[in-house]
């Protein structure tokens, strides 16, 4: 029997790797166009929390560093390539920069219903908004550990990742 | 000679579109025998470097091809701005023992 990547919350502190859905990211447009009312468009999406727990434990941020959360069904739809065999497996394995897997919400045996995390999307939403959106929603999902710290340590080496101008030819 | 295949599934080498049988084939005698084995030699080399960069360089473009998903819905609400003008600094406490 395989261990589910999670729990299920009703809390109103918010940890790192709670999956919060509906979330509205406001999209910034230029406010040196027009010193006129503007219509601001409100991007709705399902996300995750990066930003880590110790911090939002303290009350150290005004924001909080989010990433987007799909079903692989949603991605495919927008990714046709990823249907392909094989393409899931790389992501499962880390080897697809940018994206994490996580299982199934509440069966993780079925990679079908496993979960994609874009880490080359991230947003920062104000720590107020996101703590009465929680508590909004009754109950949530949070991710385990150590599934967290899998997560926390993949987003980790996305970020801090370097190019070099070369590399050293490789040995036959 | 080297001639060129289809690479086979199961057993992917970035050069393995083609393939040789050199030692299949008699040796080649001779000044200008050895000029052409050298050659071969030396093009097949060069033909393995290439399909390797073309292969890493391909992985490469694979790894970055997708698209951002859309949002699960938009809407669009009416804002103004205002200009608070620079802003400060966060007030950071500094934890000393």
């Amino acid at each position: 029997m395989a261990e589910s990547f999670w729990n299920k919350v009703t809390d109103s502190h918010l940890h790192q790797g709670d999956y919060l859905t509906d979330c509205a990211v406001p999209i910034f447009l230029d406010p040196t166009v027009s010193s006129e009312t503007q219509e601001i468009p409100i991007d709705v999406f399902d996300l995750i929390v990066l930003t880590q727990s110790c911090d939002l434990e303290q009350n150290k941020v005004r924001l909080v560093a989010m990433c987007p959360i799909y079903s692989i069904q949603a991605f495919e739809k927008r990714n046709p390539e990823f249907t392909k065999k094989g393409k899931w497996n790389e992501v499962r394995k880390g080897r697809m920069e940018g994206l994490h897997m996580l299982g199934a919400l509440s069966n993780p045996t079925n990679n079908r219903e496993a979960l994609v995390v874009d880490f080359r999307e991230i947003y920062s939403l104000p720590f107020e908004y996101l703590i009465k959106h929680a508590t909004g929603l009754g109950s949530r999902w949070r991710l385990k550990s150590s599934f967290l710290e899998h997560f926390s340590q993949a987003f980790a080496r996305f970020f801090m990742r370097v190019g070099l101008p070369s590399t050293i030819p490789e040995f036959q | 000679m080297p001639t060129l295949t289809i690479p086979q599934q199961k057993q992917y080498r970035p050069y393995l579109p083609l393939s040789w049988d050199l030692a299949a084939r008699p040796s080649l005698h001779g000044p200008a025998g050895q000029e052409l084995a050298r050659s071969e030699e030396k093009l097949l080399e060069y033909w393995k470097e290439s399909c390797e960069q073309i292969h890493i360089l391909r992985e490469a473009h694979e790894t970055m091809s997708y698209q951002a998903m859309l949002p699960n819905r938009t809407f669009t609400i009416p804002i103004r701005y205002h200009l608070r003008g620079r802003g400060e600094p966060l007030p950071y406490q500094i934890d000393d023992e």
